[in-house]
């Protein structure tokens, strides 16, 4: 009786500690598979209950760049910094000669990508300097991505200069694309904006402004809108009625007043207009990397 | 011809409410880039586009082609850059740009019906808000 009592408790136990062993893999196989589907939000809960348990598993520090990843794939900018930056301090610390070599230098290379994102210029260009310290031999695609978002940076702060010089450097690998983004940042360098002073002064025949801002039909409108009210007030005085006259003298002051404001304002949007446009098809060209697995998809997928 | 003529109504009286009464208390505080203090004209003009959006526009269809709609357009740049401005910028928008022929010039948000142009696009005084 006894015996056989032992028997099933061992038998149960057996079974306990087999599940318990495969519970680990499942269950990072689950998280995995949600990150994989695009459920994100999913993904980093399941990701950070895991690496509640399983901390000094080999592979956290792989569930730990998927965390960031996800935090970043649903908005959550600050949340994936501070993950990545947890992760590249524990790596840091193991040294030369680390198994995670590889996955600092990607870490680096998201956390770029994230203040990128951010549009936080100052810290890209800090965490850049960190990127070319700690990655010493980055891989070719990493360091081309990284020398693109440089070139994308300036290009996003409107630094013409700056970015023909970045691209200079930039090891981009399509002959063709370096190409013709060279030519649209020098392009870009040469324009000559339409001038806002110019728009004033032109607005005080009202409507030229508008017209000059490329508003042709709100010039139309407002050259015929103060017209009517320029005459009203001159017909009012003509007919004998100062009070009405002095009404319509007002409102054709603040009418003009609103007139030359928006003459300024459709050159200053004009020329915004028009290098927002450039800049965003130049941005499109230089393919920024997604935030996403990028040379580890072996180690992270098995695949 | 009523549907245009009404806002063109309301902004002008909004507009010489604000600057009377902008002028009248020494608050015309214009061209800074902060939420300005709540002056008696601001708090009267909150209450009166208020009034505006609450008791009359909700009766009617949705008239202003621009997203945000020109009351609440009026209502931000008045907090963003007091009475003033403000009604500059309202002026300039609803009399000069708000126009069939104009709104190929303004980008087109598909799931609103409406052509975007928010405020910090149209305040000349400060240069990055027009490339955000």
């Amino acid at each position: 009786m006894i015996l056989k009592r032992l028997l099933i408790s061992l038998l149960l136990h057996a079974f306990l500690l087999s599940t318990n062993l495969s519970w680990a893999q499942s269950e990072r196989d689950f998280a995995l598979s949600l990150y994989r589907s695009g459920e994100y939000e999913y993904s980093s809960i399941e990701i950070r209950r895991w690496l509640y348990i399983n901390r000094h598993d080999p592979f956290s520090p792989y569930m730990q760049y998927l965390l960031a990843l996800s935090y970043g794939r649903i908005g959550r900018y600050a949340e994936a910094v501070s993950t990545l930056r947890d992760l590249i301090e524990s790596l840091t610390e193991l040294g030369e000669g680390s198994p995670y070599a590889k996955i600092l230098c990607e870490s680096h290379l998201q956390l770029l990508n994230l203040h990128f994102r951010e549009r936080r210029f100052d810290d890209f260009f800090i965490e850049k300097e960190s990127f070319a310290i700690s990655c010493v031999d980055p891989e070719q695609r990493l360091e081309a991505a990284a020398q693109r978002m440089t070139v994308a940076v300036h290009v996003y702060s409107r630094s013409w200069d700056e970015a023909l010089m970045a691209l200079g450097e930039a090891d981009l690998l399509d002959r063709e694309t370096f190409e013709e983004v060279s030519r649209e940042i020098a392009e870009m360098n040469e324009y000559k904006p339409r001038n806002p002073v110019l728009g004033g002064i032109l607005s005080l025949l009202p409507g030229l402004g508008y017209l000059y801002g490329g508003l042709g039909a709100a010039g139309l409108r407002s050259f015929f809108i103060n017209a009517a009210c320029v005459g009203i007030t001159v017909f009012c005085f003509v007919m004998g009625m100062p009070v009405l006259g002095v009404l319509f003298a007002v409102i054709e002051g603040v009418l003009y007043f609103s007139n030359i404001y928006g003459g300024v304002n459709a050159v200053i949007r004009h020329n915004a207009d028009f290098v927002l446009e450039r800049r965003d098809s130049i941005l499109k060209l230089l393919s920024i990397p997604p935030l996403d697995v990028i040379t580890l998809r072996e180690q992270v997928y098995g695949q | 011809m009523c549907r245009r003529l009404f806002p063109i109504m309301m902004s002008t009286a909004v507009f010489f409410n604000v600057a009377m009464a902008g002028f009248y208390n020494g608050h015309a505080e214009s061209s800074h880039d902060i939420l300005v203090s709540e002056s008696e004209a601001h708090v009267h003009n909150h209450r009166l586009v208020t009034f505006y959006q609450e008791k009359i526009s909700v009766h009617g269809e949705a008239r202003c082609r621009f997203y945000p709609s020109c009351s609440a357009f009026y209502l931000e740049a008045l907090d963003r850059y007091g009475p003033i401005i403000a009604g500059l910028m309202l002026l300039d928008r609803i009399l000069y740009r708000e126009h069939a022929w104009s709104l190929s010039e303004y980008p087109f948000r598909e799931d609103l019906r409406l052509y975007v142009d928010p405020v910090h696009r149209n305040y000349i005084l400060n240069s990055e808000g027009y490339y955000q």
